[in-house]
């Protein structure tokens, strides 16, 4: 495929709606799913003489936010009306924060250790939301439950390359906001969001193109799609000598293409201006330090940390610290056995296995990382196969009891005895003597297959270290007795 | 006592002591509204009369019990129709919401209702307060009580005219740009815009949130006190109010002035002051300098600018203040059955009147792009200049005295033609609401047809305590008679 | 000021005003005349000025993160101009 010409600029815009109980300006419930319009009073409904009063956990939740993300908080910022017409929007006007945000800078740390940056992150109120009834087309219906919930709004500097990049951005956020308690990063529920604006530029220059901008991205891979599809698009425009527009286009999931919107596209004049029914927020650096002090160890740190005080290789890494929850369990497992990479192979594998089929966090894991340590220390001093573990797993995981007790009520110890060993060696060469020519005559593949019906025969429990020099030594004995 | 005439303090006091029914006091109210109501068109709505009764009724049988009655019980006092009250409707003088009813209460309604006053009814303004002769209203204007052919003042009108003729005890209004002193100086009744934060917002229909008090109107400057009281004092729910305990002014209202410094603007007394007020104002200062303060001459330089000023942000902060009003929730909707843009608009065309309109346009022009600098935020920081005078000012005085009005009651549709004259008869009020201070008008003189002048006095932030001190001390010096005439016939002059 | 008919309508569309013609003229004519008296405005010092705070000053107040139901909301629909069922209900939005 020919190179491109052109260099892709990217801006993402995203928001992250706050873990509160309460929306941001009233204390309606801050939460998703309930009857239209029944999380909601007179402040949130927009009525006449209603005023704004802010929600402290919303302040301290976008602090977390700011400090997770490195940003420079800000000591005083101002909110802002940011005014237009919309039905879901019940004042005529949303507060946010225009040029005075809370939180200026930061960056989301990516797999290849670059950083995406962040120009600012602001707090501002949800609007409500809007259904287009198909049964009757001429209206549309409106519900404001999610109107005044709390969000932060999270800008990146044009600073990605590809959608690809935009992908790992999203993907480190969200595990970041996840982290540290911020938001539950849900966009299926809303409560994260992106917007994306993409221009092209030729290689080698600096000033940026026009950009267009990307709306109704419902996931991380429609973010993806349909920057790979606008990327395509605008290429394909100039590389025709034609300008690209500078429009708003809505993705269609479905039809993965995008199409601009249909208003017709007066530029939005906001009109911001302070809000007058708020006074500035102040924030205190002791208030900030003291959010600081109960944040968690951060993904990446937390990463670095693993591979190397556990020696775990970076894949199993990124894996095991993908939950604050798996990587503490982790944690836990490894506090009681030392062979950690068997532990994380384990826990990457079999368990997330597990998790996943029966949809549970590792924190309510039918089997604790003390009875997992155990099952794995059996592994570790030979008493049973890596093999034999999983079944025992499978027994703990759904019916429950202790690994040493389940290994011998299943009969799985494995037969690491050399006499046992040298027994069932010498009847599977008797027993398969065609192989065993086939080996002597140079066929080294053979041996797996007289491996495997010595394991067979010994109902899968020899120990296959033991037995693998067995036979081998038998098989040579046997050679040489040949040669003599 | 002379229930028609008497201050509502003594009639509180006397309710309290059981010398007069609360019964009595509500009928002596309900007969001025029977006859001059359907004259003066003070009120929007009214409370039923039986229901009145009723509740006049329970006071004076908690009192024949013994019970404690809560300190305004029984008082009659009307609320200005941009203050929501749950159960009544509030239509801010607009069609807009005409057939509103507000699912709360105000947080100062609550703290009257609390403290046991009867609310007789919802009064008359200029629509969504924006206008100073209540000729804005939706529903046909409010006439003087001391000339039937004259303005009340605006935009608390309704609430100002009641006072005078007695269909109410006290009531509050609203002050963005003089909206509560303006109509009291022109009715002859005192009136108070607190400082800026002294009284809670929450339940006002907000026009100019940076500018918008609610206030008390009185018979008299003891009554004005006892209302402040009230309902001054932190709102959890209003982050504007100011995190102080309200009242207290009532106590120290006769402490006198000896000593106090009175400043005075010249410049407030040159062209576009009407003689008689300006004779009028000087009695009232030199009744203060008769009780024993001491005049002090004053410059606030910035007050040319002020008008402009004034205008622009307030407009600006009602142009956001008014989207709300598009149809989709509540209120009028219009051309429902077109698109959503043009029931937006043909909402907004129809409910909103032609002052609203013209108000509209110039705050959302002043912060549209490219203009938002040189209008807006210059006016903000004007803003700032008239406060540094008003600080430079307080410095060596502390409460500033000077004219309320460039005139007397105006005649009834003699400024409706000309919004800019009627912008500027404001320019005595609003540098209070630039600066947050509070400001109180008592009533000084008569001009020759008898119509009242007020003098105008202002004070330091959150100093209602001396302000309302020296405002008792003009009113000591019995220069206005008070009460308006029986015959409340034409004025000529 | 120059405000004629055209930007009186574009400031007009902002606000959701729907002026005709003859309004738009008129208003027009009556902000050129407002806005050429605010001018004075200009001649205002206001270099370093900066913008004005209420004497309350202070932060913002924070209230706790506890939820209260609403009885007012649980009315909220009563009063709306159109609903159906527990939505408001407004013409077609496009786009």
């Amino acid at each position: 495929m020919a190179e491109s010409p052109f260099d892709i600029v990217i801006g993402l815009e995203v928001h992250a709606r706050l873990l509160t109980e309460s929306k941001i300006f009233c204390p309606c419930a801050n939460r998703f799913g309930e009857e239209p319009n029944s999380l909601v009073c007179p402040v949130c409904l927009g009525m006449p003489g209603v005023l704004p009063v802010l929600n402290h956990r919303a302040v301290d939740l976008a602090v977390r936010a700011a400090l997770a993300l490195d940003g420079r908080i800000r000591p005083v910022s101002v909110f802002a009306r940011k005014n237009y017409f919309y039905p879901d929007l019940p004042k005529g006007y949303q507060i946010s924060q225009f040029d005075r945000p809370f939180c200026e800078g930061g960056a989301v740390p990516l797999p290849d250790g670059s950083k995406i940056e962040l120009i600012r992150i602001h707090l501002e109120e949800d609007a409500g939301k809007l259904l287009h009834p198909e049964g009757d087309d001429g209206h549309s219906l409106v519900d404001l439950n999610r109107c005044g919930d709390p969000l932060i709004e999270i800008v990146t500097a044009p600073v990605i390359t590809s959608p690809e990049e935009a992908y790992l951005f999203l993907v480190g956020l969200k595990e970041i906001l996840l982290y540290a308690g911020v938001s539950d990063c849900n966009m299926e529920e809303g409560s994260l969001r992106c917007d994306a604006n993409l221009s092209l530029r030729p290689r080698g220059e600096t000033k940026l193109g026009t950009k267009t901008e990307l709306k109704n991205l419902n996931s991380f891979s429609a973010v993806r799609a349909a920057l790979r599809w606008e990327a395509t698009r605008q290429e394909r425009t100039l590389l025709d000598g034609k300008k690209v527009n500078h429009e708003t286009l809505l993705w269609n999931a479905e039809t993965k293409e995008a199409s601009p919107m249909r208003t017709k596209e007066e530029a939005h004049d906001y009109r911001y201006f302070p809000e007058p029914d708020l006074p500035p927020l102040v924030i205190d650096p002791s208030r900030i330090d003291s959010i600081r002090a109960t944040l968690p160890e951060l993904p990446g740190p937390k990463r670095e940390r693993f591979m190397k005080e556990y020696g775990v290789r970076r894949y199993d890494a990124e894996v095991l610290t993908s939950s604050a929850e798996l990587a503490d369990y982790y944690e836990k497992v490894a506090a009681r056995f030392p062979d950690r990479a068997l532990a994380a192979a384990f826990l990457t594998g079999t368990f997330l296995r597990y998790l996943s089929e029966d949809d549970t966090a590792p924190g309510l894991a039918p089997v604790g990382p003390g009875a997992l340590a155990r099952l794995l220390s059996l592994v570790r001093d030979e008493t049973i196969s890596l093999s034999a573990a999983k079944k025992v797993f499978d027994v703990l995981w759904k019916e429950g009891g202790e690994p040493a007790e389940v290994v011998d009520r299943l009969a799985l110890r494995q037969i690491s005895d050399e006499g046992e060993v040298e027994k069932l060696v010498v009847s599977v060469i008797d027993e398969n003597a065609p192989q065993v020519e086939q080996f002597l005559g140079g066929k080294e593949k053979v041996f797996g297959f007289l491996v495997g019906a010595a394991m067979k025969k010994s109902g899968g429990r020899a120990n296959p270290s033991v037995l693998g020099e067995a036979l081998r030594a038998a098989l040579e004995k046997r050679r040489g007795g040949r040669r003599a | 006592m002379d229930l028609r005439n008497a201050p509502a303090h003594t009639i509180r006091d006397a309710i309290r002591d059981g010398s007069i029914e609360a019964r009595a006091v509500v009928e002596s109210v309900l007969d001025a509204i029977a006859r001059d109501e359907s004259d003066l068109h003070c009120y929007l709505h009214l409370a039923g009369r039986d229901r009145l009764l009723e509740e006049a009724d329970r006071v004076d049988e908690a009192r024949r019990r013994g019970d404690p009655l809560p300190l305004l019980a029984g008082i009659p006092c009307a609320l200005k129709d941009n203050i929501v009250v749950k159960g009544m409707p509030a239509t801010c003088g607009s069609k807009m919401l005409e057939r509103f009813h507000p699912p709360y209460t105000a947080t100062a309604a609550r703290r009257l209702l609390d403290a046991g006053a009867l609310i007789t009814g919802k009064t008359n303004m200029d629509e969504f307060a924006m206008g100073s002769s209540t000729e804005n209203s939706a529903f046909g204007a409010t006439r003087n009580p001391w000339g039937r052919d004259r303005v009340p003042g605006g935009s608390s009108g309704g609430s100002a005219a009641a006072v005078a003729a007695g269909e109410a005890l006290f009531a509050l209004g609203s002050d963005t740009g003089g909206s509560i002193r303006q109509p009291a100086a022109f009715c002859g009744v005192a009136g108070l815009k607190p400082t800026y934060g002294a009284v809670s917002r929450r339940g006002l229909v907000a026009f100019a949130s940076s500018f918008d008090q609610i206030g008390p109107i009185g018979r008299s400057v003891r009554d004005v006190a006892m209302v402040f009281d009230a309902i001054a004092g932190v709102d959890p729910r209003d982050s504007t109010s100011a995190t102080r305990e309200g009242g207290g002014t009532e106590e120290t209202l006769d402490a006198g002035v000896a000593g106090l410094r009175v400043g005075v603007a010249e410049e407030f007394f040159r062209e576009g002051l009407d003689a008689e007020v300006a004779r009028a104002v000087r009695r009232g200062i030199e009744a203060l300098r008769v009780a024993g303060a001491a005049v002090v001459d004053i410059s606030l330089s910035s007050s040319r600018f002020a008008i402009p000023a004034y205008y622009i942000a307030a407009d600006a902060e009602a142009s956001a203040n008014l989207a709300r009003f598009d149809g989709v929730r509540y209120g009028l909707r219009r051309g429902a059955s077109g698109s959503l843009g043009g029931m937006y608009r043909a909402t907004r065309n129809d409910g909103f009147g032609a002052e609203v309109k013209r108000r509209i346009l110039i705050g959302t022009f002043a912060l549209s792009s490219g203009y938002r600098e040189a209008w807006y935020e210059r006016a903000m920081k004007v803003r700032s200049l008239v406060a540094a005078d008003y600080a430079a000012a307080f410095e060596i005085c502390d409460i500033i005295a000077g004219p309320a009005t460039p005139t007397t009651a105006f005649r009834l549709g003699e400024k409706q033609n000309d919004p800019l004259a009627m912008y500027l008869s404001d320019v005595y009020t609003i540098s209070a609401n630039l600066a947050g201070l509070p400001a109180l008008v008592v009533p000084c003189g008569s001009d020759r047809s008898g119509l009242p002048v007020a003098i105008q006095l202002t004070g330091r932030a959150f100093d209602e305590a001396t302000l309302l001190g020296a405002g008792a001390a003009v009113e000591r010096a019995g220069l206005f008679s008070g009460g308006p005439r029986a015959d409340g016939g034409e004025h000529h002059g | 000021m120059d405000i004629d008919k055209d930007e009186a309508k574009r400031i007009a569309e902002l606000a959701r005003l729907g002026l005709d013609d003859d309004d738009a003229k008129r208003l027009a004519e009556e902000m050129a005349a407002i806005l050429e008296c605010f001018r004075a405005l200009r001649e205002a010092d206001v270099e370093g000025v900066l913008p004005w705070i209420a004497p309350v000053a202070g932060s913002a107040p924070e209230r706790p993160d506890i939820v209260e139901k609403s009885r007012a909301g649980k009315n909220a629909l009563d009063g709306a101009p159109d609903r159906a069922g527990r939505h408001f209900r407004v013409p077609r939005v496009i786009g």
